[in-house]
């Protein structure tokens, strides 16, 4: 399987009780090779009040195949897909997978009433390149986190638009290079960055946390992606009730094709 | 494979005492007279010097590491409790970024942060290019806690060998240093290895700093107790690398059994002499005697 990636997008699994928790449905992930999917723990979760789980010690997922009809995975603990278990050795899913058929297995009461961000990673051709060139270029962004509630914008850059990316890396600076003070590890992990191209979500509401890759053997690498970036944005976990971040600037570091 | 690589060390000293209406930050550039002026950099590994990851209750027992370069502090005496760049990685307190620029006077990055660059990131940042040193600098936006040096290797040159193979024996020596203490290389295979020195093909560092076992795996080391530095030179008086500080090509920023497979460490291969009389070790102390662990591979 290529390791390259060019879209992803988070989906929130309501727990509501001990036992089987089927996965929600969703449009966007029908038909789409599924290549990793990262349970990523965090306490605020996208445009929703509720508490997000973080502890994935008595949970396990089930995945079914696309008919729906085979477990193809049962029973994986749900912290083989966590990265900060994992160090980002992903596992591999590698298929077109049905939802409504998989299911989280958890043995804890103390997680009802809780969801679980999942987020899944797989191929769009349609956004993404093979690569053209070996020359990449890095550059920097700062990103002003200004609510707590609406979406806070990327600011547009004349010098990476148009361009292919091969990787995005979040950096917990202190200090950003227009002189914010930038966002820690701990709030990057109730952050999501949703990418568009047009009015396209490429990556949706992908946590900040899983692009810090410093501890990371197996580092996130993109096929070439494409976005917009005045179109894109962040958004503040908890629809309201986490303002830590806000004042503050996220930085991430871009590298992209010549 | 990359065979003799070569390492260099910059130092580059940052200053803390700037005023707050200064809102232009500090940009501070490379040296221009190097020996890897016109060679291919690698990669540039930052590395963050001993105590980096120990929370500053326990960086007391650390006294004042000396440069090996021009004998200066590493840490500013007054308050040596964390370092610059103790600050930068534990609490993202300052950001420090490259802006790196190629030969041709392209520009390769622009505000890099520090964070893709340290020697505690398992896979720091490729470059790959020869540097137009007039150009390439770091630039700090925020007001440093304190005064320090970052302390920058560069790895350049070396070849690639296919046919090359690896060593397949190893032996493993333990040394004790005083504090300040440099012992040459002849001295080691003398008094300790007793192989041929010209079998060495390769060595690493490591700190033998006890793991700590619980449920089963190693979890966690106790950190780099020492700061021993190596040297190595050839016949004609050139360095092949150049006090190079243990974590960067040791082993002790291992946090746990699942880094210890990760490929990041940096073996140094070699297939041509090294003049073991003018090779040597140090440790960086001035009051604290430490034991490096060298391994020897042949």
């Amino acid at each position: 399987m290529n390791k390259k990636l060019s879209g992803a997008q988070a989906l929130l699994v309501p727990i509501t009780r001990v036992g089987r928790n089927y996965l929600p449905f969703s449009e966007n992930l029908r038909n789409r090779y599924i290549k990793y999917i990262d349970a990523v723990p965090t306490a605020h979760l996208p445009e929703t009040s509720v508490t997000g789980v973080t502890s994935f010690m008595n949970m396990s997922i089930s995945i079914a195949d696309k008919v729906g009809n085979a477990i193809v995975m049962r029973d994986l603990p749900l912290n083989r897909m966590n990265y900060e278990e994992t160090f980002g050795q992903r596992q591999p899913i590698a298929r077109e997978i049905s939802l409504q058929n998989s299911y989280i297995t958890v043995t804890e009461s103390a997680q009802v009433g809780k969801s679980v961000l999942l987020v899944f990673w797989f191929d769009l051709p349609e956004y993404s390149q093979r690569n053209t060139t070996d020359e990449i270029l890095v550059d920097g962004l700062s990103i002003p986190i200004t609510s707590a509630v609406y979406r806070n914008q990327l600011p547009d850059s004349l010098t990476m638009a148009g361009k292919r990316f091969r990787s995005i890396l979040f950096q917990s600076v202190g200090v950003t290079p227009d002189y914010a003070t930038g966002v820690d590890y701990t709030d990057a992990q109730n952050l999501y960055l949703t990418l568009r191209k047009g009015s396209y979500n490429v990556l949706e509401n992908v946590p900040l946390s899983l692009l810090y890759q410093m501890w990371q053997v197996d580092k996130i690498q993109f096929a070439n992606m494409i976005f917009d970036f005045q179109s894109s944005y962040i958004i503040v976990g908890g629809a309201g009730t986490y303002t830590n971040p806000v004042g503050k600037s996220v930085f991430l570091n871009f590298v992209y094709e010549k | 494979m990359k065979i003799c690589q070569n390492i260099d060390l910059v130092q580059i000293k940052v200053q803390s005492n700037r005023s707050q209406s200064d809102s232009h930050g500090l940009t501070y550039y490379f040296p221009k007279s190097v020996s890897w002026a016109n060679e291919v950099v690698q990669k540039i590994v930052v590395a963050a010097p001993t105590g980096g990851h120990l929370p500053s209750s326990q960086t007391k027992v650390y006294r004042y590491p000396k440069s090996p370069i021009d004998g200066s502090y590493i840490y500013n005496q007054k308050d040596y409790t964390q370092t610059v760049i103790d600050h930068l990685e534990a609490t993202g307190q300052q950001g420090i970024y490259f802006d790196i620029y190629r030969k041709d006077g392209s520009a390769l990055t622009k505000d890099l942060s520090v964070l893709s660059l340290l020697s505690t990131n398992n896979q720091v940042f490729e470059i790959n290019a020869k540097l137009d040193l007039e150009q390439t600098c770091i630039h700090i936006p925020g007001k440093l806690a304190n005064d320090g040096v970052i302390w920058i290797y560069v790895f350049y040159g070396g070849h690639d060998d296919a046919a090359w193979e690896y060593p397949k024996e190893n032996i493993t020596v333990q040394i004790p240093l005083t504090a300040m203490q440099r012992m040459s290389f002849a001295d080691i295979i003398n008094n300790y290895v007793h192989i041929q020195p010209n079998r060495i093909r390769g060595i690493y560092v490591w700190d033998i700093n006890t793991p700590s076992i619980s449920d089963g795996r190693i979890t966690q080391f106790a950190g780099s107790q020492s700061a021993v530095c190596l040297t190595l030179r050839d016949f004609n008086q050139t360095y092949i690398v150049r006090s190079v500080i243990d974590e960067v090509i040791g082993m002790n920023g291992i946090r746990s059994l699942k880094e210890i497979y990760a490929p990041k460490r940096n073996h140094l291969y070699f297939d041509h002499d090294i003049d073991f009389d003018n090779s040597f070790i140090e440790n960086l102390y001035e009051e604290l005697a430490t034991t490096a662990t060298i391994i020897f591979e042949y």
